[in-house]
């Protein structure tokens, strides 16, 4: 739509990307502390990443 | 206030720092009265009694004054409040119009001689704005849809597979609480830091060169053209940021008052 508008969806992708990383990569992360293992960071990353190009592709991509 | 690069250390430069950003204060030992503080008090006033008098006598054709007040009001009510909140946006153009004049003001204290402080370099003044933001929008959401079925909007997007919630609502509640606040702020402060940092690094560096040999002498115009040259493009950072902050700030009402995302 407008300039304004666009500008505003850049920051809210922005904002989802750094969200889907931080909370499932911080999950993973937790998971391999506590279970001594090295796999479930790469996971995690891996699923936020996916999550919020989903979440991102809902909200603006659907029309 | 910084001594010279060059007495303190007898040789060699010392880098600007995160030092050079806490003052010491200003009246003896009262620690409410760092440069910041005392900048963000005078930067209230100025636009108190700047917009006061500009819109105190007004005319149907405007003098200077007025028309450049009118100006900032038109363009914040205009082109972030109208175009962004929609049929509602009267009642948020005072908080918008606060937040613009006021972060726009502090920013450019950054470049203005004598002044050159820009007060949001340090975090904790765009943390107490954000947190205005942040209270703003989801108080207008919540009035506006009822508690339930706002945080049931935030969380559960429509139209998808229920699984699929375990993924998505951690990160969509995340977002409206913690990254849209945070990235509101960091944004604006790390762009005053690094911008009054960049500064200092020109203009300090070409003080010490002045002081340096023959060679460093001659390169010492070029920093201070350097330096001069990034205040102008800090101008522009400055104006950018306090437009984006209050943009955002209009976007995330517009998504609080929306009845779906």
């Amino acid at each position: 739509m407008t300039r304004g508008n666009e500008e505003g969806a850049m920051w809210s992708i922005f904002g989802y990307l750094i969200s889907g990383l931080i909370i499932w990569g911080g999950i993973g992360w937790a998971l391999d502390k506590w279970l001594d293992k090295n796999f479930f960071l790469l996971t995690g990353l891996l699923l936020g990443a996916g999550s919020s190009l989903y979440l991102t592709w809902l909200r603006f991509g659907r029309n | 206030m910084r001594k010279f690069a060059f007495s303190e250390s007898g040789e060699g430069f010392v880098p600007p720092s995160t030092a050079d950003f806490n003052l010491p204060p200003v009246f003896a030992d009262n620690e409410f009265t760092t440069k910041p503080i005392l900048l963000v008090i005078f930067s209230v006033v100025l636009i108190s009694v700047f917009f006061i008098i500009a819109s105190r006598k007004a005319l149907v054709v405007p003098n200077k004054l007025q028309f450049a007040g009118e100006s900032v009001y038109a363009f914040v009510r205009n082109g972030i409040g109208q175009e962004i909140i929609g049929h509602e946006f009267m009642r948020f153009v005072p908080f918008l119009f606060t937040l613009f004049t006021f972060i726009l003001t502090n920013n450019v204290f950054g470049i203005v001689p004598l002044l050159q402080f820009p007060a949001m370099s340090h975090v904790s003044f765009p943390y107490v704005l954000a947190i205005f933001t942040f209270i703003v929008f989801h108080w207008v959401g919540i009035k506006k849809q009822g508690l339930g079925k706002y945080l049931k909007g935030i969380a559960f997007m429509p139209g998808v597979p229920k699984f699929v919630y375990i993924l998505l609502t951690p990160i969509e509640i995340a977002t409206f609480f913690i990254v849209r606040p945070l990235t509101l702020s960091l944004r604006l402060f790390a762009n005053m830091f690094a911008g009054h940092l960049l500064l200092l690094v020109f203009i300090l560096g070409g003080e010490h060169m002045l002081q340096g040999g023959i060679g460093l002498k001659l390169i010492a115009p070029f920093a201070f053209a350097f330096g001069i040259g990034m205040t102008f493009f800090e101008f522009m950072v400055q104006c950018l940021q306090a437009y984006i902050f209050t943009l955002l700030t209009a976007l995330f009402i517009a998504g609080a008052l929306a009845d779906e995302h």
